[in-house]
């Protein structure tokens, strides 16, 4: 298993040297958890393996740490990579889950201005707040909180710690549990005022920043025709959010269930703004037949969108060449989604990716690039830290609504099975919503309970 | 090679675009179609024609004539070889032909103007555009004129691409398959929009590289937004680097990196003060050039530009996968530079890349949050700083040949030898040599 070698590799080579505490993955370790109280939590087991076991409590390590009890948390298209074994350096046992909100439970001695007893989201990524980047408020790059040696030979630099995700990520223990500890709480806790459900507010951790970032870096202007690459949570966002910048057009490229989903959440008042292509309709590749992107062009007067944004990821291979060169590890992402939004947008056009990708692709259009002037830009993990208040601040005036995605409410005891569920896309679920013993009561307006 | 031919075949199965075409392309030498397109009166010229794989050679051909309203014929004083000469020379660009004829940049004289032409007078000097625009359509309007919509009729292209680039002077019916410039005359189609009339204070010398070097490294500068303060990395000394070198320091560039494996790194830093560069066949060790540039800039440049060329594979893997075609373009440079620049950052592409490559890292690109742009080829507009003197383009000009010895001066170029950078090529009709340029050689 590549995954698991790669970590054997890292415990190897050596961390950089770390400024705050890594790989307190699971709480098992010593002096990370306290085994006479134990939690409920979603861990990783192997490829396709998922499984809600028994951990020890989290406690307090450092300084600057928070626990915090989880009232709501929920399941990532992201952690779907984890699942299928596609991110490297996944640890047995390791607790996964980096979308949560709760009430904090205890705080470090260090601990600045957060209260025991309040509600709070915590955002996906561990930032310090005092390094170059967090300065700029691109937190997402923080530089104090991973000392990961592989990323940064992979790709040059590395992400901040994000929760739940990989040693390649920091190794942080995640938050489908009953209790998390939060690193640097001061610094990565959102106060949720009292007027705002833990149905909306727990979004704010990753959907939310992620689908703006992808729209805002990529660029929509007014009148701009969107096409938008996988419409799961993060795409139904960027469709919402694209409408907001006054997009003309905005064309969903996926298939069923999700665009009868998105179609049927769509804002009535922007009816005529929206197009469908359904891929699995559609040829791909150098044909004279139908493909995406003669659609694309077809719809947009012959030269393509303005702006494409890829909100899929690199795992999804259509034809069997990429799916081959996957499963031999000639490249670990496809290239099929990228080329067909580099050659569906007009020249000088631009195209965002906010989908995972993680190392080598083959088969890249760099020629169509280079020759039209496509700006090719990768959106990176979104900077939480940027747009989080000004996001909680339209929820709160009613211009942002979270609930268009909100299809289940499940338990966590039930976690592993929607994980199954999510992947094969059954019981049209776009988001869920996944309550803990501590949850409050069910917000009006959000679906029920369903147990399974 | 084998690519090119399946790329004519291609485009002979998918067929021409001609809807919408302002000019009348694929007349890549006036002797195609039994000599229809040739001027009657039978004069022959001088021109540089591709035969093959790695076969220039200077041939006698029939003179072009007028042949849309629109044309004009122009009697070249002025023509260079450029370093994507190098690359249809090589035999990697798709669709080139046996005849066409090369080059796309040239000055000279007017001799004789169509009936529709009204900016132009014979006995006007000019340089042209390297590519061809209409004026009209949306891209020209938008000043965007590589991009124009109607003087490329290359099916292959579209479905290549998903996407046009306009007409190309002397670059393969890919692009259009205009006559190149390489020749003692040639025939400029929608020539009011194509040609630049050059002052009588500007030489020949100075002026010739307005129609390519100048507006294309200035591009790659201006697309990527270089400003004040930043640091640069640009991979590749040739001219095209060279002067974004200098463009990027003009515009207050705090750092400029130029990367290159041979002389060129000493002659940049001669003529470009506060210049630095990396020699990459220097390096010892684990060094690469990424880890270099770190080094020397911690946390990486702002933005770095790749000016080297898809053709050309470092390693082993990339040479092999070029060789055998299951790549077009190699992955390793623009590698380099997503690995080189800092997160959030933005790397540019000006050098010609054509189809497709493996191993690109994608990985570093999205989850660091870097830009890569398609600089696509670049617009115009910089006479009036080679008028005033602010920038001198002879400071790359290192040759001065002869037209017949065009063709031993691809190989030249090609080798990087005898301190090579970029030359002017003297035709019979030329004016005299201006002072501090180079004199001639012969080859």
């Amino acid at each position: 298993m590549a995954a698991q070698a790669t970590y054997a590799v890292e415990k190897a080579i050596g961390h950089d040297p770390e400024h705050i505490k890594q790989d307190v993955a699971s709480y098992t370790g010593k002096g990370e958890g306290n085994p006479a109280e134990t939690m409920k939590a979603l861990t990783w087991q192997g490829k396709q393996k998922v499984q809600v076991v028994d951990v020890p409590r989290p406690k307090i390590i450092e300084d600057r740490d928070v626990i915090l009890k989880v009232t709501g948390s929920t399941v990532c298209g992201s952690d779907l990579h984890l699942l299928h074994g596609a991110i490297m350096q996944m640890n047995k046992g390791d607790i996964l889950g980096h979308e949560f909100c709760g009430i904090v439970d205890q705080v470090g001695p260090a601990v600045k201005g957060i209260e025991v007893g309040k509600r709070y989201v915590v955002s996906f990524q561990i930032a310090c707040g005092d390094c170059f980047y967090c300065k700029q408020k691109l937190s997402s790059q923080c530089e104090m909180t991973n000392s990961n040696t592989i990323t940064k030979a992979m790709y040059g630099g590395r992400t901040a710690g994000i929760f739940g995700y990989s040693h390649l990520t920091g190794g942080f223990a995640g938050g489908q549990a009953e209790y998390v500890r939060v690193p640097l709480g001061d610094n990565n806790l959102l106060a949720i005022p009292d007027d705002v459900p833990d149905e909306k507010a727990l979004y704010l951790s990753d959907v939310l920043p992620t689908a703006y970032n992808a729209v805002k870096d990529t660029a929509v202007y007014p009148g701009d025709h969107v096409a938008i690459f996988g419409v799961g949570p993060i795409g139904q966002m960027v469709a919402s959010y694209a409408l907001d910048e006054g997009a003309s057009k905005v064309i969903l490229v996926d298939t069923e269930p999700r665009l009868s989903f998105v179609s049927g959440r769509w804002p009535a008042e922007h009816k005529d703004k929206l197009q469908v292509i359904d891929f699995k309709k559609l040829s791909f590749g150098v044909t004279n037949k139908e493909t995406v992107v003669s659609k694309l062009k077809e719809l947009c007067g012959g030269r393509g969108p303005d702006v494409a944004i890829e909100c899929a990821a690199g795992e999804y291979a259509k034809g069997w060449t990429h799916w081959l060169e996957m499963s031999l590890g000639a490249e670990t992402d496809t290239s099929e989604i990228l080329n067909e939004m580099v050659e569906g947008v007009r020249n000088y056009g631009r195209a965002g990716i906010t989908g995972v990708y993680v190392g080598y692709t083959n088969h890249f259009n760099i020629g169509s690039l280079m020759q039209r002037g496509i700006r090719l830009i990768g959106n990176g993990q979104a900077p939480v830290h940027k747009y989080w208040e000004e996001l909680l601040d339209k929820i709160r005036k009613g211009t942002l609504d979270p609930y268009q995605m909100l299809s289940h409410r499940v338990r966590l005891e039930d976690i592993d099975k929607v994980y199954y569920k999510f992947d094969a896309k059954e019981d049209k679920m776009q988001k869920v919503f996944v309550e803990t013993k501590f949850s409050f009561p069910r917000a009006e307006g959000t679906p029920e309970l369903t147990i399974y | 090679m084998a690519q090119n031919k399946t790329g004519n075949i291609a485009e002979k199965a998918l067929g021409h675009d001609d809807q919408n075409r302002a000019a009348t392309t694929d007349i890549s030498n006036p002797a195609r179609d039994g000599g229809k397109y040739a001027d009657p009166s039978g004069e022959r010229m001088k021109a540089l024609v591709w035969m093959g794989k790695n076969d220039v050679r200077v041939l006698e051909v029939p003179k072009p004539r007028i042949i849309d309203s629109h044309d004009v014929i122009v009697k070249v004083t002025g023509s260079t070889v450029c370093g994507s000469d190098v690359h249809l020379m090589h035999g990697v660009i798709l669709q080139t032909e046996k005849g066409d004829i090369l080059g796309h940049e040239f000055c000279g004289v007017v001799e004789s103007v169509g009936p529709a032409v009204t900016k132009l007078s014979p006995g006007d000097r000019v340089v042209n555009s390297f590519c061809i625009s209409c004026g009209e359509c949306r891209y020209c309007k938008e000043k965007l004129p590589t991009a124009c919509e109607k003087t490329n009729a290359s099916k292959l292209h579209v479905k290549l691409y998903g996407g046009r680039l306009s007409g190309i002077f002397g670059y393969s019916h890919f692009v259009g398959g205009y006559a190149g410039r390489q020749a003692e005359f040639v025939r400029v189609p929608l020539a009011d929009n194509n040609l630049m009339k050059l002052p009588d204070s500007v030489p020949d010398e100075k002026g010739l590289y307005l129609s390519d070097v100048l507006p294309t490294s200035y591009h790659a500068v201006n697309h990527t937004g270089v400003k004040e303060g930043d640091n640069v990395a640009i991979w590749g000394l040739g001219p095209i680097s060279f002067m974004a070198c200098y463009w990027a320091k003009k515009r207050g560039a705090k750092r400029v990196i130029g990367i290159d494996n041979n002389w060129r790194t000493e002659y940049a830093k001669a003529k470009i003060p506060g210049v630095e560069t990396i020699n990459f066949e220097l390096l010892k060790g684990d060094e690469t050039v990424p880890t270099k540039i770190h080094e020397m800039v911690p946390g990486g440049v702002d933005i770095s530009i790749d000016a080297t060329g898809g053709e050309y594979g470092k390693g082993f893997v990339h040479k092999m996968e070029l060789a055998t075609g299951m790549e077009q373009d190699t992955s390793e440079m623009v590698n380099e530079a997503i690995y080189a620049t800092r997160k959030f950052g933005r790397v540019g592409i000006i050098a010609d890349y054509v189809g497709f490559t493996n191993h690109f890292n994608i990985g570093a690109l999205m989850e660091l949050g870097i830009t890569l742009v398609g600089c696509g080829q670049s617009p115009k507009e910089l006479l009036e700083m080679v008028e005033s003197g602010e920038v001198d383009p002879t400071i790359k000009v290192t040759h001065r040949i002869r037209i017949d010895d065009i063709d031993k001066g691809y190989k030249l170029q090609e080798k990087r030898a005898q301190g090579w950078v970029k030359c002017f090529v003297e035709m019979r009709f030329s004016a005299k040599r201006a002072e501090g340029t180079p004199e001639l050689v012969r080859l």
